[in-house]
């Protein structure tokens, strides 16, 4: 019985091909993990401390981070807090801008209104920690809701900082959101980062010359 | 045999099998479009209503009970929608409600009964009955169709009874149950010879009426019932029913036939059965001893009238004139003044007798008199308002108290929003309806006058409204009031005048105008044939004093208009005849001696009446009367700092001292804060730390060994910053220091005080206004701690609820420190009736530095019970952890747990359970509410303890 002989070239082609699909997937599982957590391809809202463009320790004494929400549930959202650490040695906490996420009204003509946030910038300067709450005590006549949100950029607050004297060029400063919540009535439905119903992202802001 | 009518008694009285009995008809006269006819009979005869009036055929309007709301009684399953409109009908079972209620005076919530639609049977309590009832509409059984087969036939129940304009239910009860084998049991009815059903004949005097006399027989057992003519049955007649002028007898048939030659209106009524037919017993016993049935039937009322001639019209009375009362006042003011010479706060000897001195203008406002009552007042209101701190709340429960000083204050022109440091009007805006309300009809009436006395405007503008709308709300059908709102008590005079007085400012109100209309009607015919006014079963002089100051501030003259006279006796003559002469004082009833609170409401009373007839404004209308310009509260420059310390520590044990101040002004540009500490011998200080809200300086401090005095400094030595306090709860913690015992012996007792506190705003000390003395002299400023051997306990109580929002007044919650115990091992009390397990509480632990724990239990508990170490054992294991403002346990204090606050006060979710409580409740007052909800964001923002942390750690026992 003559034996069959493989093409010694043609073999070894063969040996390479596993090694050539094992690369292959694992690219294709990271270029999934990528998306999935660039992107938050999930669907679950994603509450994101915006990071800025390297800044100039001479021109940006002063600067704002806006802190984005991706998207809400369908009910709504009476409450709303976040707590921030950041570096207080080398950043001021200044207090908190406006941004462009509403809260329904019955008493605007517009039916919603800009959110009046509680927060304490010498609180959070002394402990580093930056805890910002809005409460709406009408049982939800001036809560935030999906209806209210644009198509896009949807900045829930803007946070406002100065670099203290002790920054230097090269220095990254991370703000980590250490817990957030859109807290709703019935509590399974609100958005909590302790419950994973709430994502977030943390921001980072590298210091140039 | 009784087990029998048990038997019987619980399944049938209300589930009536029998048989179709011919319809008779029923004539609807004209005019009865909008009433029933109810009648109510026990044992053969008829009962009467709370005011005397017979239930015999009493027409009910029935706009008055078709507003039952069945769902507030709790029987929401029977409601009835028979004829599938998709609303629901008007039933015999509002009725039956309506009448034992509003009608017969009872209590609902008492009536005992299965509430099972379609079967339901009465077994207590509706009447006064204590069994069954059984009913008759419009001359029938009422029978339940739904139920009905050729087996049987079910009787309804009076949630499947619709009613109708016109129609009449009969309900009768006897205290035998043996109609229900009773073939001579059931109804009589009134008829005329062809059997139709009637309740009114007519004729002309001198006529003979030929009528007749129908008994409904049933079998209940059987299912058999018709309806014949009454053989040979008395019937009574008469001009007044019960008083009878003759009497008939029917015939075989049942017929029977009157002449009357008197025109006039008269009564036909035959009884009940009751006892066996030979007569010889009256009892139930009867059945029990011879098988044979009671005979127990309803009783039946007609009226006749007689025509054929005009009543002779009464004689008209001669108008009266106006009594002049200024005697009897006179000297009965003047006596007020020498049996009370120094009114204070009260019921008894305090605002009833200023208001009527200064209303019957006895003093004139500025008078001494009235300068030193108010003096007292200041003192009162300072220390009382104080400690209940809501606001200018004089009482927790009772907005009347607030009310009635108001009144009084405003009466001698003082100014009620500045009384002392405290603003009396605001107490009803800050607390709310609710705290009104706890008083029933009395918050909401008095907290109106009072308003009104001073055209007060109030911080909540709603207020007013509110009290009108929940006053108007609870107007009974016959138009008077009773004090509670729920309209389970019969009117009641002096509740409704009281009610009256109150509305006048807002008569432009339709709904007012329209309630105090009937509302006078309604005073007018409860006045007796005395000139007086009932209460209960009685008549007092306060009933009396009421109704005239009611009648004078609607501009009615109680001594002259027709509407408050009866029999030629007018209010202002009753009430007179209360008066003592010798004693110049009022009785509270006739020959029952001379009573203060009596004298003060008939002085008043009349004074309202002298007022009246002197064309001044009437007695609660203050516009003659200047009221002081609210002075701004006395601006205490005193600062006053206080230490908390534990009751109790070891030997060796570390502890903390919390020292608050009560005031603080950021704007004040306080530099430095400074103090010293006593420290005893034995103790050293470990640390001290600046409160969480206090922020602006680094903190100094140094122990001198030789004197035991720390010296503390706090300020910002770099950039001299302003030191404030965030928040807005006083008092505020401003240091903590920790300290440790080195090994004193037991039995000891140590002082800690604080002392030469001062706040300095430069350094210049020549500017006398650079430095605040702080006072360290009160008694909270130093404080004693027993140092005991091993495990010991002490407790104080954090707070009791006010049942206003969400915490039971029957609630309080207590804060145990255990000395020798490792922290958060378990702890439970016993003290044979009660058992706890309490939770530990790390924050006060940590703020206090002796093991602590906290329960919410009964307030009929003792507190010094938790000081008791026999009630107490330390079973092991640790205890469940507590974390105030920490609403769902997910170790966070976020906008989650404001949220559930929120919701709580809102009743948004589940009742409370006690521990819930204990967390919600974060700044420790007697109540859940938004203050609580801000307290977390408080926290959250500012880092600020929660108030019942600081409480714990300061509180003294």
């Amino acid at each position: 019985m003559a034996g069959k002989h493989e093409n010694p070239k043609k073999e070894r082609k063969r040996r390479k091909w596993p090694w050539i699909l094992l690369i292959l997937l694992i690219l294709l599982i990271g270029a999934f993990l990528f998306m999935y957590f660039r992107y938050d391809t999930s669907g679950t809202p994603t509450l994101i401390v915006e990071t800025p463009q390297k800044l100039s320790m001479a021109q940006n004494k002063e600067f704002t981070l806006d802190v984005t929400i991706s998207s809400l549930g369908d009910v709504r959202y009476p409450a709303m807090s976040m707590s921030l650490s950041f570096d207080n040695s080398r950043l001021e906490f200044l207090g908190v801008e406006e941004g462009n996420v509403f809260i329904l009204s019955d008493e605007s003509s517009s039916g919603r209104q800009l959110p009046i946030w509680s927060y304490s910038a010498a609180t959070a300067n002394q402990s580093g920690l930056i805890n910002i709450m809005y409460l709406d005590m009408t049982g939800g006549k001036n809560a935030f809701c999906k209806d209210l949100l644009a198509e896009e950029g949807n900045v829930v607050l803007r946070l406002k900082f100065r670099l203290r004297g002790s920054i230097r060029a090269g220095d990254v400063l991370d703000l980590i959101l250490e817990d957030a919540v859109f807290a709703a009535s019935n509590e399974q439905e609100s958005l909590a980062m302790t419950t994973g119903s709430l994502k977030t992202k943390n921001g980072k802001i590298v210091i140039g010359e | 045999m009784r087990f029998n009518k048990k038997i019987l008694s619980m399944i049938l009285v209300f589930v009536m099998i029998l048989g179709l009995l011919p319809a008779a008809s029923f004539a609807t006269a004209a005019g009865e479009e909008d009433v029933v006819y109810l009648s109510i009979s026990f044992d053969g005869e008829y009962i009467s209503d709370k005011n005397g009036n017979l239930f015999a055929y009493m027409p009910v309007p029935i706009s008055a009970f078709e507003k039952i709301d069945l769902a507030e009684y709790g029987l929401d399953n029977m409601l009835y929608d028979g004829d599938g409109d998709g609303e629901y009908d008007t039933t015999a079972l509002q009725l039956l409600i309506y009448a034992h209620e509003e009608l017969w005076g009872g209590d609902w919530s008492e009536v005992t009964f299965d509430a099972l639609p379609g079967s339901s049977y009465f077994r207590g309590g509706i009447f006064g009955f204590t069994e069954n009832l059984v009913y008759f509409l419009n001359g029938d059984f009422p029978v339940d169709e739904s139920q009905q087969s050729d087996f049987m036939t079910v009787g309804a129940t009076s949630d499947r009874i619709v009613l109708e304009a016109g129609d009449f239910i009969d309900i009768a009860s006897f205290s035998c149950y043996s109609f229900l084998w009773d073939q001579l049991g059931g109804f009589h009815l009134f008829a005329d010879t062809e059997d139709n059903y009637v309740h009114s004949y007519s004729m002309e005097a001198g006529e003979t009426l030929d009528a007749k006399l129908l008994h409904s027989f049933c079998d209940l057992m059987f299912g058999e019932g018709w309806l014949k003519g009454a053989e040979y049955y008395e019937i009574f007649y008469g001009t007044t029913y019960g008083d009878a002028i003759g009497t008939l007898e029917t015939d075989e048939e049942g017929n029977f036939s009157l002449t009357i030659d008197e025109p006039g209106t008269y009564y036909l009524w035959c009884y009940g059965g009751n006892g066996s037919e030979d007569g010889t017993h009256t009892t139930c016993d009867y059945y029990s001893e011879t098988g044979t049935p009671c005979i127990v039937s309803a009783p039946a009322y007609a009226i006749l009238t007689v025509e054929g001639g005009e009543e002779p019209e009464p004689a008209p009375e001669e108008p009266r004139a106006a009594q002049d009362v200024s005697e009897v006042l006179n000297a009965t003011l003047a006596k007020q003044v020498e049996n009370i010479p120094a009114p204070a706060f009260g019921t008894n000897y305090g605002e009833w007798t200023v208001f009527g001195l200064a209303r019957g203008g006895y003093f004139e406002k500025g008078y001494q008199y009235f300068e030193d009552y108010y003096a007292r007042i200041v003192e009162y209101v300072n220390t009382t308002a104080g400690e209940i701190n809501l606001s200018g709340a004089l009482d927790k429960n009772k907005s009347t108290d607030n009310s009635r000083l108001i009144m009084a204050l405003s009466s001698i022109g003082k100014n009620s929003t500045t009384v002392g440091n405290w603003d009396l009007v605001e107490a009803y805006s800050a607390n709310g309806i609710n705290w009104i309300r706890k008083q029933g009809m009395n918050g909401t009436i008095w907290t109106l006058i009072a308003l009104d006395t001073g055209n007060f405007e109030t911080s909540d503008p709603t207020i007013r409204q509110q009290c009108v709308d929940a006053i108007v709300s609870a107007q009974h059908n016959d138009g008077g009031w009773s004090l509670v709102t729920a309209k389970t008590q019969p009117s009641n005079v002096d509740i409704t005048g009281m009610t009256l007085t109150a509305l006048y400012p807002y008569r432009d109100q339709p709904a007012v105008a329209a309630a105090c209309e009937t509302a006078i009607q309604w005073l007018s015919d409860s006045q007796l044939e005395n000139g007086g006014f009932p209460y209960g079963q009685g008549e007092t002089s306060e009933s009396c004093a009421w109704a005239i100051v009611a009648a004078t501030t609607w501009g009615i003259n109680p001594d002259t208009d027709p509407r408050f006279i009866k029999n030629g006796n007018s209010a202002i003559d009753n009430l007179l005849t209360y008066y003592v002469e010798e004693e110049a004082m009022f009785e509270h009833g006739r020959g029952a001696g001379v009573n203060a609170m009596a004298t003060d409401q008939a002085a008043y009373a009349l004074v309202a009446y002298d007022r009246f007839i002197n064309n001044e404004p009437s007695l609660y209308d203050y516009s003659d009367v200047v009221i002081d310009e609210p002075t701004p509260a006395p601006e205490t420059d005193e600062m006053i700092a206080t230490i908390g310390l534990p009751a109790q520590i070891n030997g060796a044990d570390a502890f903390n001292g919390v020292i608050s101040i009560n005031k603080w002004d950021n704007e004040g540009a306080y530099k430095l804060i400074d103090f010293i500490v006593e420290v005893p011998e034995g103790i050293d200080v470990t640390d001290v730390s600046a409160g969480s809200r206090l922020a602006g300086g680094e903190i100094s401090w140094n122990l001198e060994a030789d004197t035991g005095l720390l010296r503390v400094v706090y300020f910002d030595a770099n950039e001299n910053t302003d030191l404030t306090i965030t928040g807005e709860e006083f008092p505020a913690e401003l240091f903590t220091i920790s300290f440790k015992a080195m090994n004193i012996e037991g039995g000891e007792k140590i002082n800690i005080g604080i002392g030469g506190m001062s706040v300095k705003l430069s350094s210049d000390s020549s500017d006398e206004k650079a430095m605040i003395v702080v006072d360290t002299e009160n008694e909270k400023a130093s404080g004693e701690v027993e140092v005991v051997v091993g495990i010991s306990y002490s407790a104080v109580c954090l707070y009791t609820g006010d049942n206003i929002d969400l915490i039971p007044e029957a609630k309080k919650a207590i804060a145990v420190a255990v000395t020798g115990i490792v922290n958060g091992t378990k702890l439970s009390y016993n003290d044979g009736t009660n058992a706890i397990d309490f939770n530990y509480s790390a924050e006060i632990t940590e703020k206090t530095g002796i093991s602590s724990y906290v329960a919410l239990v009964d307030t009929e508990i003792a507190t010094e019970n938790f000081a008791n170490e026999d009630y107490f054992t330390i079973p092991g294991g640790e205890a469940p952890a507590i974390s105030f403002g920490d609403t769902n346990s997910d170790g966070t204090i976020n906008a989650q747990d404001a949220l559930n606050i929120v919701n709580s006060w809102l009743r948004i979710g589940e009742e409370l359970a006690d521990n819930d409580i204990l967390v919600q409740n974060v700044n420790g007052d007697s109540r859940i509410n938004t203050f609580d909800a801000l307290g977390i964001v408080e926290k959250f923002v500012n880092g600020a303890d929660f108030g019942v942390v600081t409480k714990a750690a300061t509180i003294k026992d």
